[in-house]
C-alpha cells in the first residue's frame, strides 16, 4: 500500500501548492496602495465642485505643490466610487452620503477635504404637468441607483410623505438618465450639474426640488482609502495644499480657469457660469469649521450621523456604518 | 411500359470549362427487362441514371417514358442509392411506408403494403428496427422495399451493393435476381462490377469514358437457375473475360486515368 | 460495486471536481491572504444566498432574468428556423442574406444597447431584443449549414418517390437536421444567458445581473458570488434540459 499512500501524499502536496499559488494570484489582483514617490491616483467626475481639479492639472499646480498626481476622469460617477472601493484609486471625489454607504458596506475610507456644498446643483427635474412632489406618485423617475441623486430623490419623497414604493424607479447612470428624460422616456429625473442643463432642454420641464431645499445634506469631498492616508500623509498634505492653491488661481485668473472647467464639463462658458450659485465652494476656513463637531448640518460629524440614519432607513446603507474614524482634519488644519 | 433514351448528350460547366460527360446515348428498356450499364468510374453511367430519374436535364436528346417526355423526378422511376439510402430517424417499416405516405395513400393501404414489401425482402421481423440496427445488406433490402412500395414503373439501382462486403454482395445479387424473377419488375442496374451485371441482366451495355458513350451491347442470355453455380461456369467465365478485355482496352493507363475521371465525376456530381 | 467502477461514474468525478474547488476556496478564504471584503468564504456566500432566498429576492431575480431570456430566445428560435432553412435550401436567398448576416454577427450585441434604448425605451423590450439580436445570427447560420449538409441522396430519394418542395423540407430536411438544430439552440443559449446579464446593467429593477451590479455598489461581494453561482446553475440546468430533449426526440442520432 506504499504506492497509494505516496500517491495520496503527492496529491495533497499538489493541492496545497495549487492553493498557495491561487491565493498568491488573488492577492496580487488587489492593487496595493501607492508607496514612496508613485503618483497619487485621484479620481473625479462631472461636478462643478470637482472641475477645479482639471485646473490644478492643466496649470501644473500639483508639481508646484511637490506631489506627482495621476488625475483619473470618470464618465460615470458610480464607476469612480466602485474604483475607490476596489482599491484602483487612492482617493476619489464623492459625496459624504455616498462615502457613508460605502463604509456601511465595509470600505475603510477617510474624508480629508471638503470641496463644496451642493446648494442647488443637485436637482429632481420633472416633465410638464408635474408641479409638486406629490404629483410624482405613480410616475417613472430615473436616477443613478445608490448614489447622491437617488438619495436626494428619497429625501424629497420623504418630505412630501411619499416613499420609494410610490414611484417607479428607473436605475440609470446620470448621463443616460438625463438623456432618457430629455427623450421623454421617463417622467422625472434626479441629476446633478452639468447634466441638469441637458435634462432641462426638454420643453416644459421644471426643477421640482433641489439640494438648495436640503442645506448640508449633500457635501462633496476628497475621500481617500485609510491605508493610503496612513502610509502617505505628506503626499496627501501636498494634494490638499494644491487644492487651495487652485482655488486661489481660479480667483486670480477667472477667464482661463473658466475655459478649462467649461471644456471639461462639456458646456459653454455661459452655461457653466450658471452653476455658480448651485455649488458653494468651501474656503480653507469653511473647511476647518466644517470638520468640527457640532449640532447642525454645518458640522460634518453631525451631518454624517443624520445622513447615516436616513440611508439605513431607505436601504442605501445595509448595516450601520462605523463613522468614528471617518473624518481626518489634519490636512485642512495644516494646509497652506 | 417503355423507356426510351434517344441521342442524349450531357455537358457540365459553361463555355471554356464545359465538359462533355455523355455523348449520344441511346438505349431502350421494356417492361419486365433487367438491363445493366457497366463501366469504370468516369464513364458517365451514374449520369445516365440521374438523367433517366429526372434529377438532371440532358443537354441534348430526349428521354421518354411511355411516349411522355421526362421532365423531372417522379414515383414512376424509383431509385435505390448506394449510401444514405434510408432515413435514419425512421424505422424500417416507416421507411418503407415513406413513399406511400408522400403519395397520400390511406392508412390501411399503407399498413398492408408495408407489411407485404417487408416480407418480399424477407425483413418482416425487422419492421420496428432502425437503420443503424440493421446490417448493410438489410438496409439495402429495406431501400429496395421502399422503392418498390411506391409502385414505380422502372427501378433504377445506382451501384446498390457497392458499399457492402463481398459475401453480402453475392447474397444480395441472388436476392435481387430472385426478386426480379418473382415480381416481374423492370430494372436498370448501374455497376462497375462486370460479373454482377452479367449475373443478373439480360442486356448489358458497356460504357467507355471521356466522353461517356455506349460502345457495346451484349445480350446475356444465360441459364440463371443457379447463380452460384453460374459464377463458375465456363461459358460465363469466357463471356466475362471477353467483355473484361473490352473494358480494359478502354482504359489504357488505368491508374492515372481512373484517378482523373474519379475527380471529374465527383466534380460533376456536386454541380447537380 | 468496486471502487474502480464507482469512480468511473461520470457524475461522480464531476462532483469530486466541484467539491475540491469548494475546499480550495474555503482554504484560501480562511487564510485571509485576500482581503475578506473581496473574497468571502463559501459559508458566507451560502448565508447571503439563503438570506436572498428567504426575502424572496432570489426567486424574483431568477424569474425576471429567465423570463427575459425565454422571451428573447423564443423569438430567436422562431425566426432563425425558417430563415436558416430558407437560406440553406435556396441559393438565391442564401446569396442575398449570408453576407449581411455574416457582417451583423460580428457586431457585439452589447453595442446595440444605446440604440435599443433610444428606439424601444427602458422597459423589458430592449432587453428581450438584445437577446434576440445577440443569438439570431448564430442560430440562423448554424441551421443554414445543417441544411446545406443534408446528404443529397436523402433528398433525391424523396424526389424519386414523388415528393415535392415543402414536403421535402418538412419530411426530410427537418427531421434530419433536428439534432443539429437542437444542439445549436443549446449552445447559443449560453450567449443568451450572458446577454441578459449585460442587458440588466441598464435600467433594470430586478434580475440576477441587476443584483450583481447593485451588490458591487454596496461592496456585498458575497452577493456577487451568489449571483454568479445561481447564474451558472441555471445555465447548467437549461443545458441539461436541452440534452434531455435531444435524447427524447432524436434518439436515432445519439
Amino acid at each position: 500500500m506504499t504506492n497509494s499512500s505516496a500517491k495520496k501524499r503527492n496529491r495533497a502536496l499538489s493541492l496545497l501548492l495549487l492553493a498557495t499559488l491561487s491565493g498568491g494570484l488573488l492577492a496580487s489582483c488587489q492593487q496595493p496602495p501607492q508607496e514612496g514617490n508613485a503618483p497619487v491616483r485621484i479620481g473625479y467626475s462631472a461636478w462643478p465642485g470637482w472641475f477645479p481639479w482639471k485646473v490644478s492639472e492643466e496649470k501644473g499646480l500639483f508639481e508646484q505643490a511637490g506631489v506627482p498626481v495621476t488625475l483619473q476622469w470618470f464618465d460615470g460617477y458610480l464607476d469612480s466610487i466602485n474604483a475607490l472601493n476596489a482599491g484602483q484609486l487612492d482617493c476619489n471625489s464623492q459625496t459624504l452620503g455616498d462615502t457613508i454607504s460605502s463604509v456601511a458596506g465595509g470600505a475603510d475610507l477617510r474624508v480629508v477635504l471638503t470641496n463644496d456644498n451642493s446648494t442647488g446643483n443637485d436637482q429632481v427635474i420633472a416633465a410638464e404637468g408635474i408641479s409638486s412632489v406629490a404629483d410624482l406618485q405613480g410616475k417613472s423617475v430615473a436616477a443613478e441607483e445608490g448614489t447622491v441623486d437617488h438619495y436626494l430623490l428619497l429625501l424629497g419623497l420623504k418630505q412630501a410623505g411619499l416613499s420609494a414604493d410610490d414611484i417607479t424607479f428607473v436605475p440609470l447612470e446620470t448621463g443616460a438618465a438625463a438623456a432618457a428624460f430629455a427623450a421623454a422616456q421617463v417622467d422625472a429625473v434626479g441629476v446633478f450639474a452639468p447634466f441638469t442643463t441637458q435634462a432641462l432642454k426638454r420643453s416644459g420641464s421644471t426643477t421640482l426640488f433641489s439640494s438648495a431645499d436640503f442645506p448640508g445634506a449633500i457635501s462633496d469631498h476628497l475621500v481617500c482609502r485609510a491605508e493610503f492616508v496612513e502610509k502617505n500623509p505628506e503626499q496627501l498634505q501636498n494634494v490638499v495644499n494644491a487644492w487651495f492653491a487652485t482655488l486661489a488661481e481660479i480667483k486670480a485668473q477667472p477667464e482661463s480657469s473658466l475655459a478649462i472647467m467649461a471644456e471639461r464639463a462639456g458646456v459653454s462658458e455661459a452655461e457653466y457660469s450658471e452653476y455658480d450659485a448651485g455649488t458653494t465652494i468651501f474656503s480653507l476656513e469653511d473647511n476647518r469649521q466644517a470638520f468640527q463637531p457640532g449640532d447642525t448640518m454645518q458640522s460634518l460629524p453631525f451631518a454624517a450621523a443624520q445622513i447615516s440614519d436616513f440611508l439605513q432607513e431607505v436601504g442605501l446603507a445595509e448595516t450601520p456604518p462605523d463613522l468614528t474614524n471617518l473624518f481626518d482634519s489634519r490636512f485642512v488644519e495644516a494646509a497652506k | 411500359m417503355h423507356l426510351s433514351v434517344q441521342g442524349v448528350s450531357k455537358s457540365f460547366g459553361k463555355g471554356r470549362d464545359s465538359k462533355l460527360v455523355l455523348d449520344d446515348i441511346n438505349l431502350e428498356i421494356n417492361s419486365g427487362e433487367f438491363v445493366a450499364l457497366v463501366g469504370s468510374s468516369g464513364s458517365g453511367k451514374s449520369t445516365v441514371m440521374r438523367l433517366i430519374a429526372g434529377l438532371e436535364q440532358p443537354s441534348s436528346g430526349t428521354i421518354h417514358m411511355d411516349d411522355r417526355p421526362v421532365r423531372g423526378p417522379g414515383p414512376d422511376r424509383g431509385m435505390v442509392f448506394q449510401k444514405y439510402s434510408l432515413y435514419p430517424w425512421l424505422s424500417a417499416a416507416d421507411n418503407v411506408a415513406f413513399g406511400m405516405r408522400l403519395q397520400g395513400r390511406n392508412k390501411r393501404d399503407v399498413k398492408e403494403r408495408t407489411a407485404y414489401y417487408l416480407e418480399v425482402v424477407g425483413l418482416q421481423d425487422s419492421a420496428s428496427r432502425f437503420p443503424r440496427q440493421l446490417s448493410g445488406g438489410m438496409q439495402q433490402r429495406v431501400a429496395i422495399a421502399r422503392a418498390l412500395a411506391a409502385d414505380p414503373k422502372v427501378m433504377l439501382l445506382d451501384e446498390p451493393f457497392g458499399a457492402l462486403d463481398l459475401q453480402i454482395r453475392e447474397s444480395m445479387q441472388e436476392f435481387l435476381y430472385q426478386l426480379w424473377e418473382r415480381s416481374g419488375l423492370t430494372a436498370l442496374l448501374i455497376t462497375h462490377d462486370l460479373e454482377e451485371a452479367l449475373l443478373m441482366a439480360q442486356k448489358v451495355h458497356i460504357m467507355a469514358p471521356r466522353p461517356g458513350r455506349i460502345v457495346r451491347t451484349v445480350a446475356a442470355t444465360l441459364d440463371r437457375s443457379n447463380l452460384s453455380a453460374l459464377r463458375m461456369e465456363r461459358s460465363f467465365l469466357e463471356l466475362r473475360e471477353d467483355l473484361a478485355g473490352c473494358l480494359r482496352g478502354l482504359d489504357q493507363e488505368p491508374a492515372a486515368l481512373a484517378a482523373r475521371s474519379l475527380a471529374s465525376t465527383t466534380g460533376s456530381s456536386s454541380s447537380g | 460495486m468496486s471502487l474502480r467502477r464507482q469512480l468511473d461514474q461520470p457524475w461522480l468525478l464531476g462532483l469530486v471536481g466541484i467539491f475540491s474547488l469548494l475546499l480550495l476556496w474555503q482554504l484560501v478564504a480562511a487564510s485571509r491572504v485576500v482581503d475578506p471584503l473581496f473574497l468571502p468564504s463559501p459559508a458566507e456566500v451560502l448565508a447571503a444566498g439563503a438570506e436572498q432566498a428567504q426575502e424572496g429576492i432570489l426567486v424574483n431575480d431568477a424569474v425576471a432574468s429567465i423570463g427575459r431570456v425565454l422571451g428573447g430566445y423564443a423569438l430567436s428560435i422562431l425566426v432563425s428556423l425558417p430563415l436558416g432553412i430558407a437560406m440553406g435550401s435556396n441559393r438565391l436567398v442564401c446569396q442575398l442574406l449570408e453576407p449581411l448576416l455574416g457582417l451583423i454577427r460580428y457586431m457585439p450585441a452589447p453595442a446595440f444597447i444605446p440604440l435599443l434604448i433610444i428606439y424601444f425605451g427602458l422597459g423589458e423590450l430592449p432587453k428581450v431584443l438584445l437577446i434576440f439580436i445577440g443569438t439570431l445570427f448564430f442560430n440562423t447560420l448554424m441551421i443554414m449549414d445543417a441544411v446545406k449538409f443534408v446528404p443529397r441522396e436523402l433528398l433525391e430519394s424523396a424526389l424519386t418517390m414523388g415528393g415535392r418542395g415543402l414536403q421535402i423540407i418538412t419530411k426530410v430536411v427537418a427531421p434530419f437536421i433536428a439534432p443539429q438544430v437542437l444542439d445549436a439552440y443549446r449552445i447559443n443559449m449560453a450567449a443568451a444567458w450572458n446577454l441578459v446579464i449585460v442587458a440588466e446593467l441598464v435600467a433594470a429593477n430586478e434580475g440576477l445581473g441587476k443584483r450583481i451590479s447593485l451588490a458591487q455598489r454596496f461592496l456585498r461581494t458575497d452577493e456577487i458570488f451568489v449571483g454568479l453561482i445561481v447564474i451558472g446553475l441555471i445555465g447548467l440546468l437549461i443545458d441539461l434540459g436541452f440534452r434531455l430533449l435531444m435524447r427524447r426526440t432524436c434518439r436515432w442520432a445519439i
